[in-house]
């Protein structure tokens, strides 16, 4: 089977497919960064001795955790921008506001497993190592970024990749929503070809081809981390 | 110098420090010693307010480190502090071990920071290892590798919270030669140690603790010959029996 | 908000049943438990492949694993929803096709539970099965899986949260369920889809935290009592 016999890489379906990729790659992007940096500042309020600051991110995280995404796609696209002021809604319709709310979805949801991720990570972290930063001088704050974050880092590597190729997968739930990444122009193309399983094959071997480069890229990542890592040099 | 007065301190009901006070004088090495659980571990970690007291007063030339507007950090850089479980930071090499501190602390630039930590390597026969990390290095490597990490800082103080009982038989010695340099270079040490050869040849007194008082301090050779204290002669006899 | 439960609490419990098929909330846990129930199996016959000492059983459940990990759910959704009125010969509905991709999917991820529950558990007892003369399939069937499922069953108990979650996704081939129910709703009123999404989202939340929640108290339980840490 060559390239040119398969009716679903020829123009102009090649450039559907290629617009939905890079749409799909825009929104794996946007959201990761977003599950990143709010995943990383929902573990800090969570390390709050504050009862109160520390208790709502957990309580967040609970919420994100045991809905399901689709919904909370829905909820984004269909109600968020209800209770948005006047501004806000034109703005985000001049925009692409499927594109947006999905990825902001995307993005709020996947932060909460984020951030359990690297929670665990610090967890694993024994307490002698924070005393021993500190009898050395080294403030709170300073200790944090020295000593823990690093290596919070390092043993959380493994979940943060998993949680990454997780996201990657669940940007094609945008498609319900009308977002056009992969999976949907995927059902365009099948409904104007009909070539239901050429269509398909190829969309999940991009999909695979992709998932297993996060995985491989997780795995020389964890030797790296493995290189310099002990959970404790007792 | 280290002066302690009237400690106390308690873990909820368990009184684990009572009516604490004494001195430890500069350039001088005291040995505290005592029963397992009897407050040695907390006596040495509230001079360096790891563990907050209770009650009392304790200052550091002249200085009280409760006060309230000490910069708790500051403070903490002048004294070192070497844990029984070296706590070395397994991410770091142990040349970044060492100059971690003084380059992040003090703005010591990074040459000069790794020079002094290749001269200090040297100094404790550790040559050749900057470039390790902590998870290669045996007991007495990586306990001497803190002992460096410590002395980096050029404290005023060092304080040892049973540097050498996690160390296999053979490697205890080569711990406690660099720690008997140290004081013959005049540094003024805090030990607690089971370490009675140690504390024999090098202490200038020593601290006997139990059930969180303190019974007494002595210089070192009424310690060992015929002090009167029945538990400190039990305490002994359980030690040579070890 | 309370009057939209008031009116539509039924619709959104079971759907349109018995004038159609049972959906809403009903729906949901009646696919998310027959997933569980035929998923369970599969995934202990993967699980054993993954584990056992046959090369080529080995390459087939891996190659399975890791194929259902990196696809989309959606895309073996459209798989089943395409494949299985071919290999059936006959439209099987969207609850069925929807059970299958479920049970394909699930199957990966639970063999990986029970994988590493097999993993987990010290070696010392398969060799005492042996020295007392048990065959690998009896060692397995009667001592090693028993001692499995006990350990594996909170992670187990949190994957079905995720099988719940992935129901929902039978949403884009119409299969009626807790999701299909909401946006029916939804249609039918126009403008009120912020008390909608908020009633469905707060109920799937009670539903899975209480799974949740139960998952967590038993792997303290189980954790305290054997001294083994689920995977
Ligand atoms: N953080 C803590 N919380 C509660 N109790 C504590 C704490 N730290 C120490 N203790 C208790 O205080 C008492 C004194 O402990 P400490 O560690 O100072 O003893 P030690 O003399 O160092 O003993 P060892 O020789 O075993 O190290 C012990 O009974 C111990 O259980
Ligand atoms: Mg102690």
């Amino acid at each position: 089977m060559s390239f040119e016999s398969i009716a679903v890489l020829q123009e102009p379906y090649l450039s559907w497919l290629l617009q939905g990729l890079s749409l799909t790659f825009a929104l794996f992007i946007f959201s990761w960064t977003i599950a990143f940096v709010l995943g990383f500042l929902l573990l800090l309020m969570r390390m709050s001795p504050i009862k109160v600051i520390a208790w709502i991110p957990a309580a967040y995280i609970e919420l994100a955790r045991n809905i399901p995404l689709l919904v909370q796609i829905m909820f984004w696209y269909f109600a968020v921008p209800m209770l948005l002021p006047d501004f806000l809604q034109k703005a985000l319709n001049r925009w692409d506001s499927g594109f947006i709310l999905a990825g902001l979805a995307l993005g709020f949801c996947m932060a909460a497993y984020f951030s359990e991720s690297f929670r665990s990570g610090v967890r694993s972290i024994n307490n002698t190592q924070v005393e021993a930063s500190r009898a050395l001088g080294f403030s709170f704050l300073r200790t944090m970024q020295y000593i823990v974050f690093p290596q919070a880092l390092r043993a959380t590597i493994p979940l943060i990749m998993n949680n990454t190729l997780l996201l990657f997968k669940n940007t094609s739930i945008a498609m319900a929503i009308g977002v056009h990444e992969l999976m949907y122009q995927v059902l365009s193309i099948n409904n104007d070809t009909f070539r239901t399983f050429e269509i398909f094959f190829v969309a999940t071997i991009v999909y695979l081809f992709f998932s297993i480069l996060i995985m491989i890229a997780g795995e020389f990542a964890e030797r790296w981390a493995k290189k310099s890592r002990r959970a404790s040099n007792a | 110098m280290i002066t302690v007065e009237n400690v106390n301190k308690s873990f909820g009901k368990l009184r684990a420090l009572q009516d604490i006070s004494g001195n430890f004088p500069k350039g001088t090495v005291t040995v505290v010693c005592g029963p397992s659980g009897s407050g040695k571990s907390t006596l040495i970690r509230t001079l360096n307010r790891l563990e907050e007291i209770d009650s009392g007063r304790i200052t550091i030339d002249g200085r009280d480190i409760y006060e309230p507007n000490i910069n708790l950090d500051q403070f903490r850089m002048s004294l070192g502090f070497v844990f029984q479980q070296f706590n070395l930071f397994p991410h770091l090499s142990v040349l970044d071990n060492i100059t971690l501190a003084p380059r992040r602390l003090k703005g010591i630039a990074r040459d000069e920071a790794e020079q002094m930590a290749s001269d200090l390597l040297r100094r404790v026969k550790l040559s050749g290892k900057e470039h390790e990390y902590p998870e290669s290095l045996s007991g007495g490597q990586a306990q001497r590798v803190a002992i460096v990490r410590c002395l980096a800082m050029q404290p005023k103080i060092m304080l040892f919270d049973e540097p050498t009982s996690a160390l296999d038989p053979e490697m205890i010695s080569e711990v406690l030669d660099v720690m008997g340099d140290l004081a013959s270079e005049g540094m003024t040490m805090v030990c607690v140690t089971h370490e009675m050869g140690f504390a024999r040849s090098v202490a200038n007194s020593i601290w006997f603790l139990e059930d969180g008082q303190k019974h007494g301090e002595f210089p070192v050779d009424d310690f060992f010959q015929g002090t009167t204290d029945p538990r400190i002669s039990l305490f002994l006899s359980h030690l040579n029996r070890e | 908000m309370l009057e939209i439960i008031n009116d539509y609490w039924l619709f959104f419990l079971i759907g349109q049943y018995p004038h159609g098929p049972l959906g809403g909330l009903a729906g949901t846990l009646l696919l998310a438990t027959i997933c569980l129930i035929l998923a369970l199996p599969c995934s202990i016959l993967i699980a054993i492949g993954r584990t056992g000492k046959n090369r080529f059983w080995r390459g087939v459940t891996f190659v399975i694993v890791y194929v259902m990990r990196g696809t989309p759910f959606l895309m073996i959704i459209f798989w089943a929803h395409f494949l299985g009125p071919i290999i059936f010969g006959t439209s099987i509905g969207a609850f069925w096709v929807m059970v299958i991709a479920l049970v394909l999917y699930e199957s990966a991820y639970l063999a990986e539970v029970i994988r590493a529950g097999i993993e987990s558990l010290p070696y010392g007892q398969t060799e005492a099965a042996k020295a007392m003369g048990f065959s690998r399939t009896k060692t397995m069937i009667l001592i090693v899986l028993p001692q499995v499922m006990y350990n594996s069953f909170p992670a187990l108990l949190s994957q079905f949260v995720s099988i719940i979650k992935e129901t929902s996704l039978g949403f884009v081939i119409g299969v009626h369920e807790f999701t299909f129910a909401a946006s029916q709703v939804n249609s039918i009123l126009l403008v009120k889809p912020v008390e909608i999404y908020l009633i469905l989202g707060l109920t799937f939340f009670i539903v899975c935290f209480t799974f949740t929640s139960a998952a967590r108290w038993l792997e303290r339980r189980i954790g305290k009592s054997q001294g083994v840490l689920p995977a």
